[in-house]
């Protein structure tokens, strides 16, 4: 049942809004006028500095980026002055090359710094905004091992073989942490499916205010879209999350469905791989889920 | 989005939430999410200059113009700041949050009358 949205008045709240943050601007200069003409000079009102942030971050990513024309497929594009990618081979790899730069030896804790790298390679390489921290939230790892998991129920009485590939990874007996994906087979839409097609198990049980802040968090996370990048191949692609887990005695880290797994090349052997998994930021939801290739 | 050093403190999605509880077409949505985030922007510089010595004024803004989104900034207060920069910052926020849930609170109109209701 949707939830009855609140009249507001507009204007009254613009007004309010408005006082208060010309209040702060008055404080900030009569407090710290040295910072404000700092900022001056800079051509650069101090609250503006989100804005310039954001401008920073886009003049930062590199010539190729790619756009995300339809689902699963994205077109790389010729950037003034520089070549772009001629295959999602070259690519791949040159991401793979980059990511061996920064990232650690062993699956351990990454530092800021080179958090902050990898936000800043993913932005140049497929101008996505990725990030280890959305809002006041983050994973307990954000480079770790991805092993297999089963398809989902996506709605009450699905069965493995009504899902399209993949089927000796078989399917769970119970449901996704968050239930079924719709209520019923003929709600399923084309939406609904790649949410499970492209779904990840992420260890929301283990946030250390997963309790305290459990109904905010429930909801934060059911289908929050991630860029999942193996840096052994530089194969990425933008999932979602619909599962809890895995346990931390598996040692592993994060789930991945079967058609992750399989298109990141790591449903083979042990069935399980190092990757880097961030948020993607995308308040509009721009980014389709599926794997980042170029059009053919 | 995450754009500056100390978004990860300022934890405000309760606001963001609470107008998106509100019937606002996607502008006016905007327009006070631009408000919200230059007001608590403001507030947060304000209050890392009170902390902050003035020797290292110029440092820290200089490199917050050039990166402020750079988790250095955060290593480089709890350097020179005296106490601890994490819990100063979100205490802020929250001061700024619950002022702006109360202007947004203020802001609803009564939700119309039912005629169950009025039928009492």
């Amino acid at each position: 049942m949707t939830k009855q949205k609140n009249t507001l008045d507009t204007e009254l709240l613009y007004q309010k809004l408005r006082l208060k943050y010309l209040h702060s601007e008055k404080q900030l200069e009569k407090k710290h006028p040295n910072a404000v003409l700092f900022f001056k000079n800079k051509q650069l009102p101090p609250g503006k500095i989100r804005q310039h942030a954001a401008r920073l971050l886009t003049s930062g990513a590199l010539a190729s980026s790619l756009l995300l024309a339809s689902p699963q497929i994205i077109a790389l594009q010729q950037a003034q002055g520089n070549a772009a990618y001629e295959t999602v081979g070259d690519l791949n790899q040159s991401l793979s090359s980059e990511l061996a730069q920064i990232l650690p030896k062993k699956i351990v804790p990454l530092t800021a710094d080179q958090e902050t790298q990898l936000s800043h390679l993913f932005y140049k390489t497929y101008g996505i905004d990725a990030v280890p921290q959305l809002g006041s939230t983050r994973l307990n790892h954000c480079y770790g091992l991805i092993g297999a998991e089963q398809h989902l129920p996506r709605y009450p009485g699905d069965t493995l073989d009504q899902h399209e590939e993949y089927l000796r990874a078989g399917i769970t007996p119970g449901l996704g942490a968050w239930g079924y994906f719709a209520p019923s087979k003929n709600k399923l839409t084309e939406d609904l499916v790649n949410k499970e097609k492209y779904y990840v198990a992420v260890q929301t049980l283990y946030l250390s205010d997963w309790v305290s802040r459990f109904k905010y968090l429930r909801d934060w996370y059911k289908y929050r879209k991630v860029i999942v990048t193996n840096p052994v191949n530089g194969k990425t692609v933008i999932c979602d999350v619909a599962d809890s887990g895995p346990s931390w005695w598996t040692g592993k880290h994060f789930g991945g469905s079967p058609e992750v797994m399989a298109y990141l090349e790591l449903n083979v052997h042990m069935q399980k791989g190092p990757v880097v998994l961030y948020f993607v930021d995308d308040p509009e939801d721009k980014v389709p889920l599926g794997p980042l290739e170029p059009k053919s | 989005m995450t754009k500056i050093f100390y978004d990860h403190l300022i934890k405000i999605e309760e606001v963001c939430d609470e107008l998106n509880n509100c019937e606002l077409n996607v502008e006016e949505k905007e327009e006070f999410i631009t408000l919200i985030d230059e007001t608590i922007d403001n507030k947060m510089i304000d209050a890392i200059l009170d902390m902050l010595p003035e020797e290292y004024h110029k440092t820290f803004l200089t490199q917050f113009h050039q990166a402020p989104y750079d988790k250095a900034l955060i290593k480089f207060l709890k350097e020179k700041v005296s106490g601890d920069i994490d819990e100063i910052i979100e205490a802020k926020a929250k001061e700024i949050k619950k002022e702006l849930l109360a202007e947004i609170k203020k802001s609803k109109k009564p939700k119309p009358k039912t005629l169950a209701n009025l039928r009492k």
